[in-house]
């Protein structure tokens, strides 16, 4: 094994699953200690615990308010999420002992399309061009480029799922065995690494903080 | 040695020449400077970026807005579904309107002076050096949006352009950029007559006096506009110039409040409800909030009454926790009446109103403060045919009397 094989498969997912772990409990830590000095809700909320959960789960689920009001990217970015969740649906599955290489072919091809997609949108759309910044298009980059690397390594490379799966649980249970050689997929491993740990300090991290936006502000009712 | 000096001399006057020149076209951009669509008074018109700047590093140590700015700043998914509620980018299609574009204008100032990445990787990561003309587009841009709120109701991050905007127009606040129509009659509610339309006291007191003669007149009641009774139940305050241009509505209130019931009384002290503040600086929002709360405290009341429609309920409600020297329920005069009706202190003939009627939701009752019920049990008992507008309620387009109209007016002001 080289030091590049060595650093990106044995050293830096641990790294990077700390960093990405530490980063997002300290922001939500500080998060959590929002003092309500500022009253600024939006009426009506959902009172209830019931409600909001009803609420966030339709908004998580079916994306409704980009649905109503861009559905050209609605259209994108939800297919794009289903696309994540098929791979992280995957993996869980394949480390407990299923491989279901279908799965993982649509998932990955979600994940070169649907960026792909989105990219044109925002270029070419000028209301959508007008707000985003180079780093929206990085973000997309990002996932564009696993997919491509993914979906090389299976139809190249073919490397032997055992040793996959073997490499992930030694990783998990912290015995760490040697990872698979194939370039593809230590660069697909790489650019996740890196995503882990760019994550939290990138605005991809809405998927935590709208929890404080809706709870903290807009749902923090005031008026009883 | 002696040729060394002689560079270092050139160089000294060459860096001179360079400054003058610099000063002259700094004086030029300062003469030439045109402020967009309302007069601005005494503008700050020197070191205005690092002005800008360190003001908004001031407002992110602030403990109120400190989180929730880190909140706000750092989410967005840059979708537009806001562009789409925004009654103002509906109207334009204009990239400065958009309610996104507007937020990060603020957040590349944040990005670039106030996070690591943002110094570090620049635009690459939305951040941006402030520039002289950028203060001018936000004065433009922050003062177009209504800060009505809508675009919030349908953001799935659950962002608050509003509440940028705001911050953002504080911001500009501290280098004295507000429309002229905001700082004169805060003033003047500050320093002057001690109220927006500068009606000094006995002139108030002729038009309660003139008011109570025209109901008279009108209906042949005796109504009274109680004033100064010390430990009534409720201070009713309006926003003055109501007194003038919307006298039918006092007119309206004082019977309601008499035939309900009301212990209710007038200060004539402090006789103002409007609070400009709230659009453009937490200061004077402050001041003005005290003022009214010394008058209620004065006179000993239990509870506020405001008579309008958002603005000034808001501020009272919003912020008497935070500011107040003084604590009091508040109660909008609709929701006052409301609970009259139901509770049958109130009788209204509503076959005297044939007409088809509807209800704006004005932004700040509605979605600012969740009075969305109270005036739709007025409006249905005065009147036989209540019909709702679309759209309502949540999604209701600002209402006239909303911070639009007090957009409508600055316009009009200086065309
Ligand atoms: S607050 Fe109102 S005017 Fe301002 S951006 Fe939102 S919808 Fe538009
Ligand atoms: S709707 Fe919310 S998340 Fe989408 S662009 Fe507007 S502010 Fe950003």
């Amino acid at each position: 094994m080289n030091i590049i094989g060595f650093l990106i498969g044995l050293v830096i997912p641990y790294l990077a699953v700390t960093v990405f772990a530490v980063s997002i409990f300290l922001r939500i830590k500080r998060w959590l200690m929002m003092p309500h000095l500022l009253k600024w809700s939006l009426y009506p909320m959902p009172l209830h615990y019931t409600g909001q959960i009803g609420y966030m789960l339709k908004e998580i689920l079916s994306f409704k308010s980009v649905f109503r009001n861009n559905r050209s990217l609605w259209a994108g970015g939800w297919i794009f999420h289903i696309g994540m969740a098929l791979i992280a649906f995957w993996f869980v599955t394949f480390v407990l002992g299923f491989h279901t290489g279908i799965l993982l072919r649509i998932g990955l091809s979600i994940l070169i399309i649907m960026p792909a997609y989105i990219t044109l949108i925002r270029a070419l759309n000028t209301k959508m061009r007008a707000i985003s910044s180079p780093l929206e298009y990085f973000n997309l980059l990002i996932f564009m480029s696993i997919g491509i690397l993914g979906i090389l390594m299976i139809t190249y490379a073919k490397p032997d799922p055992t040793i996959i799966r073997q490499y992930f649980i030694g990783m998990i249970s912290l015995h760490p065995v040697r990872p698979p050689a194939s370039p593809f997929f230590l660069s697909m491993l790489g650019i996740t690494e890196f995503f882990m740990i760019y994550f939290p300090n990138s605005r991809t991290l809405h998927m935590v903080s709208k929890y404080f936006t809706f709870h903290k502000v807009s749902w923090e009712d005031h008026s009883a | 040695m002696q040729q060394t000096t002689e560079r270092k001399e050139k160089n000294i006057e060459n860096n001179k020449n360079n400054q003058r020149k610099e000063q002259v076209k700094n004086a030029t951009v300062v003469q030439k400077r045109q402020y967009p669509f309302f007069a601005i008074e005494n503008p700050v018109e020197e070191n205005r970026v690092s002005v800008f700047v360190k003001t908004l590093g001031a407002v992110l140590k602030d403990e109120k807005y400190k989180l929730l700015l880190d909140l706000y700043l750092n989410t967005c998914a840059s979708c537009n579904s806001c562009a789409d509620q925004c009654h103002l980018y509906q109207t334009t299609h204009e990239q400065k309107d958009l309610p996104a574009y507007r937020s990060n204008q603020l957040r590349s100032v944040y990005k670039r002076y106030y996070t690591t990445s943002g110094k570090l990787l620049g635009r690459l990561v939305g951040a941006r050096d402030l520039q002289e003309s950028d203060i001018d587009a936000m004065i433009e841009s922050f003062y177009r949006c209504t800060m009505c709120r809508r675009c919030a109701v349908e953001c799935p991050m659950g962002v608050d352009n509003a509440l940028l905007t705001r911050i953002g127009r504080c911001v500009l606040g501290e280098l004295n950029l507000a429309p002229k129509n905001f700082t004169i009659s805060t003033s003047q509610q500050l320093e002057g007559i001690g109220n927006t339309s500068a009606i000094p006291k006995g002139a108030f007191i002729d038009t309660l006096d003139f008011l109570q003669d025209e109901i008279k007149d009108m209906t042949g009641y005796n109504v009274e506009f109680p004033r100064d009774k010390a430990g009534a139940e409720y201070l009713f305050i309006a926003p003055v110039s109501d007194y003038i241009v919307e006298a039918d509505t006092l007119m309206g209130t004082a019977m309601a409040l008499q035939f309900a019931g009301a212990d209710w009384t007038i200060g004539t002290e402090y006789y103002d409800a409007i609070n400009y503040g709230l659009f453009y600086s937490d200061k004077i929002t402050s001041d003005i909030l005290n003022k009214l709360l010394a008058e209620a405290q004065r006179l000993k009341v239990k509870k506020i009454l405001i008579g309008e429609c958002g603005h000034a309920t808001k501020v009272v409600k919003l912020f008497m926790d935070l500011f107040g020297k003084h604590k009091f329920e508040v109660q909008n005069v609709m929701e006052y009446t409301a609970k009259a009706v139901e509770q049958g202190r109130l009788k209204i003939n509503p076959t005297v109103n044939k007409d088809i009627v509807t209800y704006h939701d004005p932004c700040n009752l509605g979605r600012g403060l969740g009075v969305f019920e109270a005036p739709r049990t007025i409006v249905r008992a005065a009147a036989k045919h209540f019909v709702e507008m679309f759209p309502n309620r949540e999604r209701t387009t600002a209402a006239a009397a909303g911070e639009a109209g007090l957009r409508c007016r600055t316009c009009m002001s200086s065309e």
